[in-house]
């Protein structure tokens, strides 16, 4: 059978071609299991397009898609292990909450006898199931549409701008309960957005889109470990090296690791000076590295200095 | 006629409508059979989905509340898993750290480079590097034995007023360094149930933290009775705790200062909290940004 | 399929617009009755001769109607996006038109039997003398032949409809062509009227015909039922959304 699939989501040279002007190009991306993916680029980039061709509410123009290691047009169940929210939520306006959610969980199929119930709780309508779809504010729409998402525990759930429309508690108890849900129940999450403040608090990977190209896949944890303001410096005696740096420079707040490497999180000296004791006492250093780079920088200069709206 | 007909043609939709029946539980049970499979092979995230009214669908809602509870057990062993690498590989760096130097040290004295007042200062650091980490390691085993539930209590009535008191003057010396302390313990006697060293270690830890953490220049150890209880207090005048991330701070491996480099390793506190619960007592904290830290320790009698 | 069915009913839930559509059929139809019943001062002699008028006017009420209904079932859909939650579920889409011509089957039959009942009571109090049991089965086969003729030729109103999403009035329009080549059907030539397939619905049903005229005319029906869903389909599957 086949063997558990390391990415969930996996796309090849995706294109997608509207009349003469191609709106996405050439897209490779790849969704590890459990992780929480950004697709970052500003309005009209492409993001809910590439969405809509990995549901298969549209076709690509060439490329392949590749959900749960298999083809959808081959295998259309693999869709009922995926939940979205694409665009804003859309239900029947003249239903209730409750009756939208369970013509859809008809469609679907349940997994629990009180599936409908359990996601209007987690979303907590219980109180407004009964009111009708037209009258809900932004708000209870959208905390709706995430209930439809959620209704059958999918395993990977595809969020176009969930948080859009709602004001900072809203967003803020989404970002909650998308944390959990990858956190504590390995839920893969793609979501998109058109702001870096926003989805660097919640994304582990960020792919950023411009244009319709992806211009690179960051993975967060590593900028992270890279970004906060240290010199890591590999020497080759790091006895010495230690026991110098604290003489001379008096350095305390650093660490070492098995790899004769130092970290130095103190700036109240020159890097250059660090060279010049190391020098003096014979001791040399295969590699330093300074971390300070941000990553709002960090996006700009791959944009090509456009930066993200 | 008629009724002969009607009848066969009422038997014929019923034998119809069985075999249609039929031919969907069993298409159902053959799409049960392939998540399962995928299940067998490890992934838990997979439910089954089956339509309300089928013959099939109650044991198949059944099927999945076990395999969620399933799910939920695995996770919480693969958290306590990741703990334990996260705190294998912060102990790591925390031990090697002050032995990197001590030993550069140590060399330095060795290859006869230095000067006798070299010499004398270099030891001096290297005795203190070594008591860091003779710290750090006393941490680590009494981190292991609680987790393994391996630490024994010996619980005795003991003057807790006394035993204050004698834990306090170990460290008047290092307190009064930085430290204007002022000390509050009864003159009468105290008889709490408690294990020796387990205070011990509480009081030394919450010293430690104080003293290292909060920044400050003053440091007040108060023990009270309060209504069959006793209540220990110490507070400093330091930076004091942020108020989103009081609830944390006994979390294992919390720092506040989240640079990487900076004492400590998140384990004191919560050693703190599992003693405190292994007497029957309770812990709690009272801070403001700024305005300094109070711990309030309250065991009963 | 089923399940498929079953959502699109529950869909129905509040809806007005099928009862509205419904309640205006067998109004006009019993208003038709009334107006033969008692307005008018000569109605016509032989009941032979006033059952095509029934006819026609049910052909093309059904015919209207069914405009309304088509677009309503597939406009709304496009327009408030709940197409895009529904073939997520998954629902193949080849389903999701079966089951909305599945509804508008149920709908059509549905009044069309409403109206028959009406118009055989009509029958029976126009020509209490005549009508009798000959002209009850004469009403009822020729009725429900000649609508469900007329539903399959409608069949491409699911096409326009796909084609239109969230517009609404090209299907419209369209049923309104379709019911006046149908009230126009008795004017034509022959030779066009048994081709044409709205016109051959009233052509094969009001006539004994040749059975090359029968092969024509019903070929001329299901093929444009056939060729309609079919393209409604193709042009669906290929549709992004």
């Amino acid at each position: 059978m086949v063997a558990m699939e390391q990415f969930i989501v996996k796309t090849a040279a995706l294109s997608k071609q509207y009349n003469d002007q191609l709106v996405v190009k050439d897209v490779s991306m790849a969704i590890p299991k459990g992780k929480v993916y950004g697709l970052l680029g500003r309005n009209g980039a492409g993001k809910t397009t590439i969405m809509k061709i990995l549901l298969g509410l549209a076709g690509a123009s060439a490329g392949e898609v590749l959900l749960f290691g298999q083809s959808p047009n081959k295998h259309p169940e693999v869709y009922s292990r995926i939940g979205n929210i694409i665009e804003t939520p859309s239900f029947y306006p003249y239903l209730s909450g409750r009756e939208n959610l369970k013509v859809f969980s008809k469609l679907k199929g349940q997994v629990q006898k009180d599936s409908v119930e359990k996601a209007l709780k987690l979303v907590d309508l219980t109180q407004a199931e009964h009111k009708r779809f037209a009258n809900y504010s932004l708000g209870m729409k959208q905390r709706l549409g995430i209930a439809n998402a959620l209704m059958n525990d999918p395993e990977l759930l595809i969020l176009d701008e969930p948080t859009n429309g709602l004001d900072p508690i809203g967003i803020a108890e989404i970002r909650k309960l998308l944390k959990e849900l990858t956190e504590v129940h390995g839920k893969t999450i793609l979501i998109s957005s058109h702001q870096l403040s926003e989805i660097e608090q919640i994304a582990d990977i960020i792919g950023i889109l411009h244009n319709g190209e992806l211009l690179e896949e960051c993975d967060l944890e590593k900028i992270a470990q890279h970004n906060q303001r240290h010199i890591s410096i590999t020497v080759s005696d790091i006895h010495q090296a230690t026991r110098l740096l604290e003489e001379n420079l008096h350095l305390t707040n650093y660490t070492v690791d098995g790899n004769n490497t130092i970290k130095i999180f103190d700036f109240s000296f020159e890097p250059q000076e660090i060279n010049r004791i190391f020098g003096k006492n014979g001791i040399e250093v295969s590699s330093l590295f300074i971390g300070s780079v941000n990553l709002e920088e960090h996006f700009r200069t791959i944009t090509g200095g456009v930066g993200i709206a | 006629m008629m009724v002969l007909s009607s009848i066969c043609i009422l038997l014929a939709l019923t034998c119809l409508y069985l075999t249609d029946r039929l031919r969907k539980n069993k298409q159902q049970i053959a799409q049960a059979m392939l998540v399962l499979e995928d299940i067998g092979e490890g992934n838990l995230d997979r439910k089954l989905i089956i339509e309300e009214g089928s013959d099939v669908a109650e044991l198949c809602f059944r099927f999945n509340t076990i395999v969620t509870d399933l799910k939920q057990q695995l996770s919480g062993l693969q958290v306590s898993e990741n703990e334990y690498r996260k705190l294998i590989t912060s102990l790591s760096h925390d031990v090697r750290t002050p032995l990197a130097s001590l030993i550069g040290y140590l060399e330095a004295i060795n290859d006869g480079l230095v000067t006798a007042e070299e010499q004398r200062k270099y030891l001096h650091s290297c005795q203190a590097k070594a008591f860091e980490l003779e710290k750090y390691i006393d941490t680590l085993f009494e981190w292991v034995k609680l987790e393994s539930g391996e630490r024994r209590y010996q619980f005795e009535t003991v003057d807790v007023c006394e035993l204050l008191r004698e834990i306090v003057s170990d460290w008047i010396p290092r307190m009064e360094v930085q430290f204007d302390y002022e000390i509050q313990i009864p003159e009468k006697e105290l008889y709490c149930k408690v294990d020796t060293a387990a205070f011990r270690r509480i009081v030394d830890n919450l010293l430690e933290n104080s003293l290292n953490h909060s920044q400050g220049n003053k440091i007040s150890i108060q023990l009270v009775q309060q209504n069959q209880q006793v209540q220990l207090e110490i507070a400093d005048n330091g930076k004091g705790i942020a108020e989103q991330n009081l609830p944390r701070i006994f979390e294992r491996l919390y720092k506040e200062d989240q640079a990487r480099g900076s004492k400590g390793n998140g384990l004191g506190l919560a050693i703190v909290r599992e003693l405190v619960a292994a007497h029957q007592g309770e812990i709690s904290v009272r801070s403001k940004l700024g305005e300094g830290t109070r711990f309030f320790v309250t065991l009963p009698e | 399929m089923r399940k498929v069915i079953s959502a699109e009913w529950m869909k129905l839930k509040h809806n007005r617009i099928f009862a509205v559509c419904s309640l205006l059929t067998l109004f006009a139809s019993a208003f038709m009755v009334f107006k033969d019943l008692v307005i008018v001062e000569s109605p016509i002699e032989d009941y032979r001769f006033w059952l095509p008028t029934v006819y026609l006017v049910v052909g093309a009420l059904l015919s209207i109607m069914s405009g309304f209904i088509i677009t309503f079932l597939l406009q709304r859909e496009y327009e408030d996006r709940t197409i895009n939650n529904v073939l997520t579920a998954p629902t193949s889409r080849l389903r999701f038109l079966l089951g909305k011509l599945a509804i508008w089957l149920i709908w059509y039959v549905g009044t069309l039997i409403g109206v028959v009942i009406i118009y055989t009571i009509g029958g029976w109090l126009i020509y209490p003398d005549t009508f009798g049991l000959t002209g009850t089965k004469s009403l009822v086969t020729t009725l429900l032949k000649y609508c469900l003729l007329a539903f399959v030729a409608a069949i491409p109103l699911l096409t326009v409809s796909v084609m239109q999403r969230k517009v609404f009035y090209p299907t419209i329009m369209i049923a309104l062509a379709f019911t006046g080549i149908q009230m126009f059907a008795v004017n034509m030539p022959y030779k066009f009227a048994r081709i044409i397939p709205w016109s051959a619905v009233v052509v094969q049903s009001l006539g004994e015909l040749p059975f090359k005229d029968d092969l024509i005319t019903l070929g001329s029906i299901f093929l444009t039922g056939i060729i309609g869903f079919v393209a409604a389909y193709w042009l669906f599957k290929k549709q992004d959304l």
